[in-house]
């Protein structure tokens, strides 16, 4: 059930890297600003995921969005493994609550893309020098929100955690 | 005591992946995007290409039939102003033609180098991807290193300069674009002559930094590629706000791209490289023959 449940979070995730790069990022980004749906996968099926399983999803999520994109390796996928950390700690205090809940994908969208600029910045990509680096932040951040509505149920259907088990597989 | 075990074995593992991406990130610094890395990078994308390709050819209809049922009243009132338009050109034709005559002797002049030969040595692509992240300024191509696709050469649309290549697969190949911040090109205005600096600034305008300039600069001057990296004359844009020169600073003010980067679809790949022959181009050939749409 373990490895079920792993595969299918990693499967989730290339999805989101691709439709990432062909989907989101061309056509379904409203004021030039698209949402981070990788971050926003990894984050939704970090709820439902054992804590080490949540982490080498977001890495690998993270490491591919890496590869396919023109950044800096290993940037997204730092930032999405403490995406899922941060998600598998505060998961028992936001669980069963929706406000809390969207509330988390707000804060840790714009956390996420606030970490990724300044590790950017420090290995020497401007990412800072883009005009609208706030505005993309937050715009992003509430493109997730959205999305989260959809997502969460989707990947809480397709992981749903194993009763017998007691804990998250 | 499983709790603790169990955090602590989760906590270990958080710090190896943190440890493990700050390596990665060194690696490629250091590798300037080669060795195992871009490796890597290359065999993933690789194998990636094809589903790509397939997800963006089963969304292309789909959006552009959405985008146009979204933009129906927009196409409508840009029928009637575009009607204006042509009005408004007949009626000024014989003026250009005095105009277009003038160009030609005002590009002899700047010594601009015409790109139509250029042209004829490149290949036609297709954006299949977009960039990974909103500050991810780049495109990925259909088209790579089987098609004569080197890093450095320029590309271009109809409208102007669109970025280089800066990296390729044998099928793929990824464009980094004008507008990234990590980008600048040389540039000359063709009004005043001034040449300088033009720097992405994400998705906005091109900084443009000139310190030579001793003169004012006027909104609309058309901006074209100054010989380095790219062929001179390739069309940037225009400035987008008239500027005065400040007491030995220059000029600084800001460049519209010509391009419109959010509808990028077919774009062209310029076989040329700085240095590379007494034009610049390499003697590389598309399949297609560098047939010129």
């Amino acid at each position: 059930m373990r490895f079920r449940h792993l595969n299918v979070a990693l499967a989730l995730g290339i999805v989101a890297v691709i439709l990432q790069t062909t989907l989101f990022d061309r056509y379904l980004d409203p004021f030039d600003v698209a949402p981070d749906f990788v971050l926003l996968v990894v984050v939704a099926a970090s709820y439902q995921l054992s804590e080490e399983a949540a982490m080498l999803l977001g890495f690998s999520a993270g490491l591919l969005t890496d590869l396919l994109g023109n950044t800096l390796l290993g940037v997204w996928a730092l930032v999405l493994t403490v995406a899922a950390y941060v998600t598998v700690r505060i998961r028992p205090r936001v669980e069963g609550n929706t406000f809390l809940t969207l509330a988390s994908i707000f804060v840790l969208t714009v956390g996420g893309e606030l970490l990724y600029a300044t590790l950017g910045t420090l290995f020497g990509q401007q990412v800072f020098s883009d005009v609208n680096a706030f505005k993309k932040v937050l715009l992003a951040a509430v493109y997730n929100l959205i999305l989260a509505i959809g997502v969460l149920p989707l990947t809480a259907r397709l992981m749903r955690r194993d009763p017998a088990a007691g804990v998250w597989a | 005591m499983l709790t603790n075990q169990r955090f602590a074995r989760s906590t270990a593992l958080f710090i190896s992946l943190m440890i493990l991406s700050f390596l990665l990130m060194t690696f490629d610094v250091r590798s300037e995007g080669g060795g195992v890395t871009g490796t890597l990078r290359d065999g993933v994308r690789t194998l990636l290409d094809p589903v790509q390709s397939a997800v963006t050819a089963v969304i292309r209809p789909v959006a552009d039939a959405v985008d146009a049922t979204v933009n129906l009243a927009g196409l409508r009132a840009e029928n009637d102003r575009l009607r204006e338009d042509l009005q408004e050109a007949n009626r000024t034709l014989a003026e250009t033609e005095s105009i277009r005559a003038e160009n030609e002797v005002l590009r002899d002049l700047l010594q601009l180098e015409l790109p139509g030969e250029l042209l004829s040595r490149s290949v036609v692509a297709r954006v299949q991807a977009g960039g990974s992240s909103n500050f991810d300024f780049s495109v990925v191509l259909n088209k790579g290193a089987d098609e004569g696709i080197t890093v450095g050469q320029p590309v271009v649309n109809l409208q102007g300069l669109v970025g280089h290549i800066d990296s390729v697969t044998s099928n793929s190949a990824t464009v980094k674009l004008l507008t990234d911040p990590d980008h600048a090109v040389a540039v000359r205005l063709v009004g005043s002559g001034f040449v300088g600096i033009a720097e992405g600034r994400g998705s906005s305008d091109l900084k443009f930094v000139s310190s030579e300039a001793d003169g004012p600069v006027s909104e609309g001057e058309v901006v074209v590629t100054f010989a380095n990296r790219y062929p001179a004359g390739l069309v940037v844009g225009t400035v987008a706000r008239a500027a005065e020169p400040a007491a030995g600073a220059g000029i600084l003010t800001t460049i519209e791209p010509a391009v419109d980067f959010e509808r990028l679809d077919f774009v062209r790949v310029v076989f040329y490289l700085p240095g590379a022959g007494d034009d610049g181009a390499t003697d590389e050939e598309g399949p297609d023959g560098g047939e010129v749409p």
